[in-house]
């Protein structure tokens, strides 16, 4: 049975953010990687003939890892007539880290930000990109990268089809589309490695200060603007502080170099009239203060055996909480009852008072099709104010 | 345990991946028998890429060293130019023709490897 929806995913997703109370607590998708999408067209609830024939008339995406088209596929009948009546209200798409360079000191392929990447397919068929290891060893190697700055700089060409494929998402079936690019923390680490990041913050701080302005300035902060100028209603970048057990670095060298950047991510977004998310995977309880006082209206990823939720709940109620459905151990090994019953306890702790978008803790990836269709039912079973 | 495939072969193996995955493979080019070879010369191996009736076959060519060795392989089109050209768009690989810096065969072939590539995932 179809819930009555008083809000329209957007009013909803927006109402959450600004700290009041919806009709209903909204649903999150991040996407979904090569190997969800093959379990998913292999399962029970694969996309129909019929269902592709209305995706492609309403132009909605299938490319992986944001999967819309599967997202559609959650809408209720009304909306798609083999819709599995599990509404997601919220998913992402990023644009950049596409772009592949040559380089003389490696034979692999390198990304804008400086970081190695890898196409593979393994025996099983199924292909998976792979962040292989930082390009920028050495500080020639960073040097020879500032001079490729033509090569770095984002094409606005790119950011083109963003509009087109959020209002498709929102007019024809409900769902709120982030935009975002990834953060300066990731693209400085992924090109010049962790090793190199804590040497030079300690030994070399203003050569780690010029990498970090460089990357801001060529490749950043323009496509930021690109990004903005597509008027999302809601960006979200993607930067990844923590490990299971807290901060990769420490704080007080993400405090100097990182929390400026990031300062500035959020004021772009809020000056072009959007609310700022943060995916950031990881123990990260330690910055939630920083995160306030920048102003990021909320934060996504919040894997619950890496964060203390209920804590942040109370500790920091100007932050909406996204995610925190953990997708690692209770997605993948559980039943779709355990998933019911931890969504349910979920709402009940972290979202009696608004503040909460629940949904996987990260990309889908090895997750039974049956728990995710569970996830989303179960939000709106027990969604309700 | 080794990859099936990794570097161009798997770009391009994951580009058409999406779409048989979605079915749209079969669905949007079922009649589609195409050949070619793309030799990306910075990053080797060439790669030879065949579709016929929906199915898909990626097939690297390690042994082709330079790209005048495509004019011997039996394909209805290929094209070898550094990676640099090939992503400036149409405007570079015409310069790049025009300068001797592509090597191409069957332009038109080519064309609609790009349009199953880009066609059917929006």
């Amino acid at each position: 049975m179809s819930v009555t929806e008083d809000m329209t995913a957007l009013e909803r997703v927006l109402c959450v953010l600004d700290g009041k109370i919806p009709d209903r607590v909204p649903g999150f998708c991040l996407g979904g990687d090569y190997d969800f999408v093959y379990k998913f067209m292999n399962s029970p609830y694969a996309l129909t003939e019929d269902d592709k024939t209305q995706l492609d008339k309403d132009k909605i995406s299938y490319s992986i890892p944001f999967i819309h088209a599967i997202i559609a596929k959650f809408a209720p009948p009304s909306i798609l007539a083999g819709g599995l009546d599990a509404k997601i209200d919220l998913c992402w798409k990023t644009i950049g880290g596409t772009n592949l360079l040559k380089f003389d000191f490696t034979d692999e392929f390198v990304t804008a930000n400086g970081g190695l990447f890898k196409v593979v397919v393994r025996d099983e068929g199924i292909p998976h990109y792979w962040y292989a290891g930082p390009a920028l060893l050495q500080k020639e190697h960073v040097k020879i990268y500032w001079e490729r700055e033509k090569d770095l700089a984002p094409k606005k060409a790119e950011f083109k089809n963003l509009k087109k494929q959020r209002t498709n998402m929102r007019k024809k079936y409900d769902v709120v589309v982030s935009n975002g690019i990834s953060g300066p923390f990731e693209n400085c680490v992924f090109g010049i490695g962790m090793a190199n990041f804590a040497r030079f913050a300690r030994k070399e701080p203003e050569f780690l200060q010029e990498h970090i302005d460089f990357q801001y300035d060529v490749i950043h902060e323009p496509s930021l603007k690109f990004l903005m100028d597509t008027k999302p209603e809601v960006v979200m970048c993607g930067d990844d502080y923590g490990y299971n057990k807290g901060l990769q670095i420490n704080v007080k060298h993400w405090r100097k170099f990182i929390k400026p950047k990031l300062a500035n991510y959020v004021k772009i977004a809020h000056d072009g009239g959007a609310k700022f998310i943060l995916h950031s995977c990881g123990g990260i309880g330690e910055i939630f203060p920083d995160f306030v006082e920048i102003g990021i209206d909320g934060v996504e990823s919040l894997k619950p055996i890496s964060n203390d939720l209920a804590i942040y709940r109370e500790k920091y109620p100007e932050i909406t909480l996204v995610g925190t459905i953990d997708d690692s151990e209770m997605l993948v090994h559980e039943s779709p009852e355990i998933v019911k019953k931890s969504v349910k306890e979920s709402v009940k702790v972290l979202g009696k008072k608004g503040g909460y978008i629940p949904g996987p803790t990260n990309f889908l990836l090895d997750q039974p099709p049956e728990n995710i269709v569970a996830l989303y039912k179960a939000i709106q079973e027990f969604g309700k104010y | 345990m080794s990859p099936l495939l990794e570097g161009i072969p798997a770009v391009f193996y994951s580009g058409l991946y999406v779409l048989q995955v979605y079915g749209k493979l079969e669905q949007t080019f079922p009649d589609k028998r195409i050949n070619i070879i793309v030799f990306i010369t910075d990053f080797p191996p060439a790669t030879r890429i065949k579709i016929d009736g929906g199915q898909f076959e990626i097939i690297p060519l390690e042994e082709i060293k330079d790209p005048q060795e495509l004019e011997n392989l039996e394909c209805d089109g290929y094209v070898a130019a550094p990676l640099e050209i090939l992503y400036g768009g149409v405007g570079a690989i015409m310069k790049g023709i025009k300068d001797k810096k592509v090597k191409i065969k069957n332009m038109k072939v080519l064309l609609s490897l790009a349009t199953i590539l880009g066609g059917g995932i929006n």
